[in-house]
């Protein structure tokens, strides 16, 4: 089994993307791309190459559920793990993301030391 | 000749003064004749004559005529010796001339005018003296002859003056001629006629035409010839208006008809005259003269017994007084003409104008030349609709009598007067009757100028008439129909009859011959036992009392039944008083009777209905139970049901049956068993006196039951067929079902369908009622029913009462406002005034107090209704809503606890974040310090949304303070601008204050509005596109100033627009998330504005931009003002 190498990150605020950015390759050693936007992601993703897929779920024009379809729709991407980020983590709220097609959810506020570990578990888990 | 005669000598009487002379010269000359000898055209006339008989002779044979001719005697001496005169008649015949001397007669203005001449039958010759002697004489004569001239000049002179005179008078009495002396003016005429022409008596009459066409003579002046009282009589009664003269067998007659003058000098024996009647004065002589005038005759003057008869001189002389006359008596019937026409005006304009009648005047073909108002009234047309026309054409139609018509044509024809009842119609087709009366207009000559009529409504007349016509036939009828008996009996006890109709057979089954004289049996003994007393009782007294009696009796019939008789009658008494007979008449009310008592027994059997169906506490079986128990008491017959038919299935629903029978209700029978199957084919009552009798002896009901009386009927229930009511007997009916048991039965019927109709009716109604009643009372939401006038409770369910601690009568018994708080008065009074308004109210919150005194939050709201009777009633749904607002106080107070347990940790993150991006803690490597800056940004904008949500918590919760104080608006905007300019900037948006310093002053809280314009400029910065602009706006109008925000973003999506001013609300709630934001500026901005007494609102297009505004009351700077 490959190690995760590449992440694609899809997130609107700057700020998070920063501190997202810092804890996953400063802290977890990934290689990471960062999408602004699901339709920056769904144009981006497939030459990337991405082991995982982290969406944002609250973006302006596709939102993180939008853009998994989408992105789904791209065979080489159809097998892509895909983990939503979001701060609405109620527990139907969680079952209604994997319901989706999502692996797991990580929550907001992440703990940015943390979340590389938490990644790679996420990915494992998919493997 | 005219000399002669305009001396008035010719043909007139002997005169003294001439035969003297001639008496001289026979004297003097010894000669058998002398003569004045006057000649004329064609003759001698002989003005005196002495020895000669004839008056005149032929002038081809006078010796006179020879005489003129000279200037000098003729003297023939031997006249057989004369060849001129040999062969004369007179001197070869009688008398036998011989001799001739003549001494020509000439006028004094030199006319010859005759001779004086001697004759006799010897020859002689004159001697000179004794011709000289002749020419003295013949100078005599000539100057008698002059003398006469001069006599008959002035006499002449004086008749023309005297006819001037005439004229000239009777002009003038007739210029100043009233009506009164009009007569007096041709009196006057007249009597000077008279004695111009020296006449005894005379009349001047006018000359008139009667309808045919024949003249008769109408005096204006009559001389008074009476001869006796009765012709006295008849002058005095006629002369001052005029006799008339219609016959023309007379003399004037002829007159009249000739056209000519009559000179009558010998009427007695004129072929002309028509004789005189007895008594009448003697006519000697007569002048009749018609008289013209414009080519007409008319007038006529007459005039009787001048000395010495008339003549054709006189009627020359008389000319100027005849044109006279002519023109007067044409003047006089014109003015006549003229009055008559005037009077004709006047009384038409009075009838016009005076009478409802209608008055239609037609020309002599009959085509309208003027109708008054009355007949436009009468028929609906006017004047300029019907001149020219035939009223007939117009007003007769379909109904009028086409004689009567014709009949009207007829008179008009014949210019007679008619009198004719007629149908007319009306302009609108209304047929009415009209009474018309038309006369035939004449003119002075009667001839036929056409037709006045007056027409009268008679329409209600002819009703009337019609009606009475009508009840005198009914009467009549009625009379000859009516079966009565008439009679006459002794006052005994048995009323031993005398006499009595053979009426009385039919009545008791007795000839009449049997009870008179008690011959068989008394009248008295087939009276029913049980009246009889009853009877003599009422007859008696009516003897007593003098009256006639009027009673009602039973008849026992021989058939054995029953007749009804009802007897009026009176005694017949003798002078004494004593009662000798009783006279009377009586009728067989039998069938009356019982048409009465059926009536009775029908209205009485309703009642008992009406009864029955006001037992509100009867169940619909027992009422039809009951009903059938009347209807089998009424038909008598035992046996009664009312069915439900539904297809072949025959359940009885209710019936009656005498005990024992097997027959109760919910029994089901085939349809084509029963009866019924026959109503049901029929479709209507069928009624069956004897089955056995019928045609129906071989129904399958008759062969199962045996029932031989039936009568039933199909009862409906909301117009669809139920089943039937019937009723039925093993006994057939003596008598046959009568229409009043068919009415009966029909009307039992309908009771029965309607009662069945009720009662599923209120079964509904109940059912729907139990319904409600537990929706009512299960609701967990509070219900009430309150009266509208009195506020007080009719109604409440549980849910209602379980708040307020009190019991259910506990509560009605309170007023309303012992559960309101007073504080809330006012906003009662505003939802009783929207209820008053439009019939509903609410939904609005209050307070309602419990038993305990506390209290509880509400909603209310509520609709007007009416009950059955009328009565205004309130529907109040009241929601007892304390939960939610100790939910909401709970969210409140947890949102403020929280934010600010929030605040404590995040000032120190925020502080020390600060201090350390600040540098305080010394240079940072550089990704250090881009992370923390993101810390501390993002711990800035997490207290700003924790003081959204303490600022809407204490907006809420009342507790934010404002100091609000009066202050230019101007200055606040351009702040506002300036503090948000940098944020905006973020955005490469601009702000601009796009306004003028009006000088408009506000009263506000200066940092609550700066909080405001900041909510509204960000937010219009956020959501526009890069490099665009925001633009701060003011207008004034008035008293209010409206400050407004516009931006060219996205605009306001349709279906956020509701709810854009309510808290924690986004655009999008949902996953996709457009800007960041706590969802709680637009409701604080809201909160704030509303707090100092403003409205928010806002405008937006989408994908164009919205704008945001607030309005605030304001008014003008007065030092700027």
């Amino acid at each position: 089994m490959a190690e995760l190498q590449r992440i694609l990150y899809v997130e609107d605020e700057p700020d998070i993307q920063a501190v997202a950015e810092l804890a996953l390759e400063t802290v977890g050693g990934f290689t990471v791309k960062i999408c602004a936007s699901g339709e920056e992601a769904v144009r981006d993703a497939e030459a990337f190459a991405p082991d995982l897929i982290l969406l944002d779920v609250m973006m302006p024009g596709m939102d993180g559920p939008s853009t998994l379809e989408a992105l789904r729709g791209i065979p080489a991407l159809a097998e892509v793990p895909v983990a939503f980020m979001t701060a609405k983590v109620q527990p139907s709220e969680i079952e209604h993301y994997k319901s989706l097609g999502a692996r797991d959810v990580i929550a907001k506020p992440f703990d940015p030391m943390a979340l590389s570990d938490q990644v790679r578990r996420i990915w494992q888990g998919a493997a | 000749m005219r000399a002669l005669w305009a001396k008035g000598l010719l043909d007139t009487p002997d005169e003294e003064r001439f035969d003297r002379l001639t008496r001289l010269a026979r004297r003097m000359f010894g000669v058998s004749i002398a003569l004045v000898s006057l000649v004329d055209e064609d003759r001698q006339w002989f003005k005196s004559r002495q020895g000669l008989e004839a008056p005149e002779t032929g002038r081809d044979i006078s010796f006179c005529g020879h005489a003129i001719l000279g200037d000098h005697i003729l003297e023939i001496r031997d006249a057989r010796a004369d060849s001129r005169f040999a062969d004369n008649p007179l001197v070869t015949g009688e008398p036998q001339i011989r001799f001739y001397a003549g001494a020509p007669l000439v006028t004094s203005d030199g006319y010859r005018v005759g001779t004086l001449c001697l004759i006799d039958g010897q020859p002689r010759q004159l001697s000179e003296d004794e011709r000289r002697s002749l020419r003295d004489l013949a100078d005599a004569v000539e100057a008698e002859i002059d003398s006469t001239e001069q006599q008959a000049l002035s006499d002449a002179l004086g008749d023309l003056r005297r006819l001037g005179d005439v004229i000239t008078r009777a002009q003038s009495e007739f210029i100043r001629d009233t009506e009164q002396d009009r007569s007096q003016a041709f009196d006057g005429l007249l009597a000077d006629i008279l004695e111009l022409t020296h006449s005894e008596y005379g009349f001047i009459g006018e000359v008139l035409y009667n309808p045919e066409g024949l003249p008769y003579l109408k005096t204006y002046a009559i001389t008074n010839i009476a001869w006796d009282d009765a012709t006295q009589a008849f002058y005095a009664a006629n002369a001052p208006r005029g006799m008339e003269f219609h016959n023309l067998e007379t003399l004037f007659g002829a007159a009249l008809t000739s056209g000519g003058p009559v000179i009558a000098n010998d009427p007695a024996r004129d072929r002309r005259s028509g004789g005189l009647p007895e008594g009448h004065p003697p006519l000697e002589a007569f002048l009749g003269i018609p008289i013209e005038h414009g080519g007409e005759r008319v007038a006529m003057l007459g005039i009787a017994n001048r000395p010495g008869g008339y003549d054709d001189s006189l009627v020359e002389f008389l000319q100027p007084l005849l044109v006279t006359l002519g023109q007067l008596t044409d003047a006089a019937r014109i003015r006549r003409q003229h009055r008559a026409d005037q009077e004709e005006l006047a009384r038409l304009s009075r009838v016009a104008s005076e009478t409802t009648n209608g008055v239609i005047i037609t020309d002599a073909e009959g085509r309208v030349e003027w109708v008054n108002d009355g007949f436009t009234r009468l028929s609906g047309y006017t004047q300029d609709e019907l001149r020219g026309r035939k009223p007939g054409k117009l007003l007769q139609g379909e109904g009028t009598d086409p004689q009567v018509a014709a009949r009207i044509g007829a008179a008009v024809a014949r210019g007679d007067p008619f009198q004719v009842d007629m149908l007319n119609y009306h302009r609108d087709n209304r047929a009415y009757w009209v009474r018309i009366q038309g006369n035939p207009l004449r003119d002075e000559h009667g001839r036929l100028q056409g037709f006045m009529a007056i027409e009268s409504d008679v329409t209600r007349e002819k009703e009337d008439a019609e009606r009475i016509r009508e009840s005198e036939q009914q009467f009549r009828s009625l009379v000859d129909n009516i079966p009565g008996i008439t009679y006459r009996c002794l006052p005994d006890d048995d009323w031993t009859m005398l006499y009595m109709s053979d009426q009385v057979d039919p009545l008791s089954g007795y000839p009449a011959s049997e009870f008179i004289d008690n011959a068989v049996r008394s009248y008295a003994s087939v009276i029913h036992g049980d009246d009889l007393a009853r009877v003599k009782g009422a007859v008696d007294q009516a003897l007593r009392a003098g009256t006639d009696w009027v009673v009602e009796y039973r008849i026992r019939h021989r058939d054995g039944g029953i007749r009804w008789a009802q007897e009026r009658g009176s005694a017949v008494r003798d002078d004494a008083g004593r009662v000798c007979y009783l006279d009377g008449f009586i009728l067989d009310v039998t069938r009356d009777r019982e048409n009465r008592e059926q009536r009775q027994r029908q209205l009485e059997a309703f009642a008992a209905l009406n009864d029955i169906a006001s037992m509100t506490t009867l169940g619909l079986g027992e009422q039809l139970e009951r009903a059938l128990q009347l209807g089998t008491d009424f038909l008598g017959l035992e046996l009664g049901i009312v069915s439900r038919i539904r297809g072949d299935d025959y359940e009885v629903h209710a019936c009656v049956a005498p005990p024992g029978t097997a027959l109760e209700p919910g029994q089901h029978f085939s349809r084509s068993r029963t009866y019924c199957d026959l109503i049901f084919a029929k479709g209507e009552l069928v009624a069956i006196d004897h089955m056995a009798a019928s045609g129906h002896r071989g129904h399958p009901c008759y062969e199962q039951f045996g029932l031989e009386a039936y009568i039933g009927v199909i009862v409906e229930v909301q117009g669809e067929r139920y089943g039937t009511l019937n009723f039925s007997s093993v006994q057939p009916r003596p008598v046959g079902f009568s229409d009043g048991e068919r009415m009966f039965v029909r009307l039992l019927a309908r009771w029965i369908g309607s009662a069945i109709e009720r009662d599923a009716a209120a079964r509904a109604l109940r059912l729907s009622e139990t319904r409600l009643r537990g929706l009512f009372e299960l609701s967990p939401v509070g219900i009430a029913l309150n009266d509208y006038a009195t506020g007080a409770f009719v109604d409440l369910n549980q849910a209602l009462l379980h708040p307020t601690g009190y019991t259910r009568e506990e509560f009605i018994a309170l007023s309303y406002w012992d559960v309101t708080p007073r504080e809330y008065e006012p906003m009662e009074r505003q939802q009783l005034e929207r209820m008053e308004a439009t019939g509903r109210y609410g939904p609005f919150e209050k307070e309602y107090i419990r038993k305990d005194g506390s209290r509880y939050p509400v909603v209310l709201n509520g609709m007007v209704v009416h009950d059955n009777t009328g009565r205004k009633l309130i529907w109040s749904i009241i929601e007892d809503i304390s939960e939610r607002k100790r939910i909401e106080r709970m969210k409140n107070e947890f949102i403020s606890t929280v934010s600010h347990e929030l605040r404590t940790p995040l000032t120190s993150i925020s502080g020390s974040l600060g201090l350390v991006t600040g540098g305080a803690a010394g240079a940072l490597p550089e990704r250090m310090q881009a992370m923390l800056e993101i810390a501390h940004k993002n711990s800035k904008r997490l207290e700003l949304l924790i003081n959204d949500l303490l600022d809407m918590e204490k907006l809420v919760a009342g507790k934010m303070r404002f100091e609000r104080r009066e202050q230019p608006l101007f200055p606040l905007l351009e702040q506002g601008v300036r503090d948000n300019q940098g944020y905006a900037e973020r955005y490469q948006v601009r702000l601009v204050l796009d306004a003028e310093d009006d000088g408009a002053r506000v009263v506000v809280d200066a940092d609550r509005l700066q909080q405001v314009l900041a909510n509204l400029l960000s937010n219009a910065a956020k959501f526009s596109p890069e490099g665009s602009e925001v633009r701060l706006a003011v207008d004034r109008d008035g008293e209010r100033v409206r400050v407004s925000v516009s931006d060219h973003g996205p605009g306001i999506p349709e279906a956020f627009r509701e709810r854009i001013f309510q808290k924690f609300s986004q655009a999008d709630a949902s996953d996709s998330r457009q800007k960041g934001g706590s969802g709680l500026g637009l409701a604080i901005t809201r909160e704030l504005v509303e707090r100092m007494d403003g409205e928010v609102g806002f405008d937006s297009v989408p994908d164009e931009g919205a704008t945001f505004w607030f309005e605030l009351g304001c008014h003008l700077d007065e030092a700027r003002g």
